[in-house]
């Protein structure tokens, strides 16, 4: 933890992440407006601190801050959540087809190429069409689009660490193949794992936004940054801060993690410790 | 030599097969030897030739498939290994019979502190805590010649250079007290000086603990400077065992004389081409009738290319005996040796 710190980049994308965090975290006791009612008076409203509406209103006359305080919410779960199922059940996949090898490795493969064969944002779609427009399904059907990511990711380093001969040592000196998949393997692919799965965050944003903004994902009136976006294209010349804020809140919070991600590559590699 | 000191393992008529797309390969086959109570026993052999494969076969860590241990018996203190269930051999692996490795760069785990690394066999193996093992990680440390023990432990394997992280495999192999110490080409990736060392450090492990050392070379040097007995490997196949001297004296099988003949000389002219055997080493998956180096042999006799030869035991001029198989010392043939 205290080499986080020390590595800049990893802090920046940190101090990002806790940003929105924190805003989640006010969010869920304190926002400066109702984010669904709609105030036909001030609809389109410019950015001002006379009106309070710091960021300006849509369409509808509700207020964007609150709007986008309440989406980072959503935004977040949707991501972290997504991208912890599908770096499980896709790295369990992986490491079993790495390790085991044979039929084993040949079938899990296979199915993961047929899921790789279609675009990710395709795939997702047909998987939103399937479930239904629930905003737990969409955290499936990105959880899906991820899992022959992680289980091709976890595979290839399996492939790459197994024939080491630390891990014949360990067979060799007794050790049983559970032992050597949790103390041997698993924690030499944690390195791609990791790293894979901060990408996969940032890119669960923009599928998420995406999926919203086709409007498959989280549904209006429920804000969120895809949906946001989506109303805001109609009025995008007439009131550009209705497109602008939501836009930069899904680009800090893509970029926070890929830095994040960026700086853990370097600390978790114990051979580029100590490198100044 | 032989039959004199406690056998503590013997491996007889070894064979063990890899399936693969382009035939049944013989990695080894009809494999018999003893091992004794603190002995060094050198296996050479070209790559290929079988020394790693039967090595893996004593630990019965073939990958299989597509390897298989096809036949043959390796009883270790009485105990025949090819029976074992996995649980059993789990404790004879790093227990009894312990192994290190060509590479010293990648045998440990990076992530793991070498203190951590060692320690974990010391556990499995003899159940001792985290604390007691560590303290013993010292020790072991000590033993194999590390410097400022305490401290070196508790560092990772990218710290070490490559001789001392021998070392370390060297330590985490006799941490248990093994009775047969398994050493796989340990010098093969260090540079000349530390391959001394790291014999040495064998050599005398082996003396202060009776600990028996199979060593797999292909360093004929490292075999006259190390062992007691040696038995040369060709196809998947023993050709000639003996004790050490008499085997550098007097090489009897062909191949050896042609090994023996391919090591630089300090007495030859400067521009004496080097010797090398004609030819090259058969396809184990289709190997020639009768003896696998006849094509090569400049002694080969008519019946060399369609019976394998049997075993000939012969005098090995010390009280011992040597083993050759070679049609050219068998009884009848004796005669016309070259």
């Amino acid at each position: 933890m205290s080499r986080l710190l020390k590595n800049p980049i990893a802090l920046v994308g940190l101090i990002i992440i806790g940003l929105y965090v924190l805003i989640t975290a006010v969010s869920q006791f304190w926002l400066p407006f109702d984010p669904l009612q709609m105030d036909v008076a001030h609809i389109m409203e410019p950015p001002s601190f006379k009106t309070g509406h710091l960021f300006g209103t849509d369409e509808f006359g509700r207020d964007i801050l609150t709007r986008i305080m309440k989406g980072a919410g959503v935004s977040l779960l949707i991501a972290i959540s997504a991208t912890l199922i599908g770096a499980t059940i896709g790295t369990f996949m992986g490491v079993w087809a790495g390790f085991l090898g044979g039929a084993w490795d040949h079938w899990i493969m296979r199915i993961a190429d047929v899921l790789f064969s279609f675009p990710s944002l395709l795939l997702a779609i047909f998987v939103m069409a399937i479930l239904g427009e629930k905003t737990y399904n969409v955290i499936i059907a990105i959880s899906i689009v991820y899992i022959p990511q992680f289980a091709r990711v976890s595979r290839g380093a399996v492939l790459a660490i197994k024939n080491n001969e630390f891990v014949r040592a360990a067979f060799s000196s007794g050790a049983d193949r559970r032992f050597v998949l949790s103390r041997h393997l698993l924690p030499n692919i944690m390195m791609p794992v990791i790293v894979q799965s901060s990408l996969s965050l940032s890119v669960a944003i923009l599928l998420e936004s995406a999926l919203s903004f086709l409007g498959l994902g989280v549904q209006p009136p429920n804000p969120s940054w895809g949906n946001m976006l989506s109303g805001a294209r109609k009025v995008m010349l007439l009131a550009p801060w209705t497109a602008l804020y939501p836009g930069l809140a899904i680009m800090g919070l893509v970029l926070g993690f890929n830095l994040l991600g960026d700086g853990l590559r370097d600390i978790l590699d114990p051979r580029l410790r100590n490198i100044k | 030599m032989f039959d004199k000191k406690e056998t503590v393992l013997s491996v007889r008529n070894l064979g063990t097969r890899f399936m693969t797309s382009s035939g049944t390969v013989k990695a080894v086959d009809g494999v018999s030897f003893d091992v004794h109570k603190g002995e060094i026993f050198g296996i050479v052999g070209e790559s290929g030739s079988g020394k790693s494969v039967t090595n893996l076969s004593i630990l019965r860590l073939i990958p299989s498939p597509p390897g298989k241990i096809v036949e043959g018996q390796i009883m270790l203190k009485g105990k025949d290994l090819l029976e074992a269930n996995e649980n059993e051999l789990q404790m004879i692996r790093g227990g009894s019979v312990s192994m290190i490795f060509q590479d010293p760069m990648t045998s440990l785990n990076p992530l793991l502190k070498v203190s951590v690394q060692i320690a974990e066999v010391l556990e499995l193996h003899h159940g001792l805590s985290r604390k007691e093992a560590e303290k013993k990680v010292v020790e072991l440390l000590k033993a194999v010649g590390i410097p400022d023990a305490e401290r070196r432990a508790q560092e990772y394997p990218h710290q070490f250079s490559g001789g001392m992280r021998q070392r370390v495999m060297i330590a985490m192999a006799i941490g248990c007290n093994p009775d047969v110490l398994i050493a796989d080409e340990p010098t093969t990736a260090l540079d000349v000086t530390i391959q001394a060392q790291i014999l040495d450090l064998i050599r005398r492990l082996s003396d202060s603990r009776t600990m028996s050392v199979i060593l797999i070379t292909h360093d004929l040097g490292v075999v006259a400077g190390m062992c007691d007995t040696v038995a040369v490997m060709y196809a998947g196949r023993i050709v000639e065992q003996s004790a050490v001297d008499p085997l550098f004296r007097e090489p009897k099988h062909p191949y050896t004389k042609g090994l023996l003949a391919s090591v630089p000389r300090l007495d030859s002219a400067w521009n004496e081409r080097l010797y090398s055997i004609p030819g090259a080493p058969p396809n184990l998956a289709d190997l020639p009738a009768g003896c696998a180096f006849a094509p090569r042999c400049a002694y080969a006799l008519p019946v060399c290319r369609q019976t394998y030869p049997p075993q000939t035991e012969m005098d090995d001029g010390q009280g011992g005996k040597r083993l050759v198989r070679c049609w050219l010392h068998t009884s009848e043939n004796s005669g016309e040796q070259a």
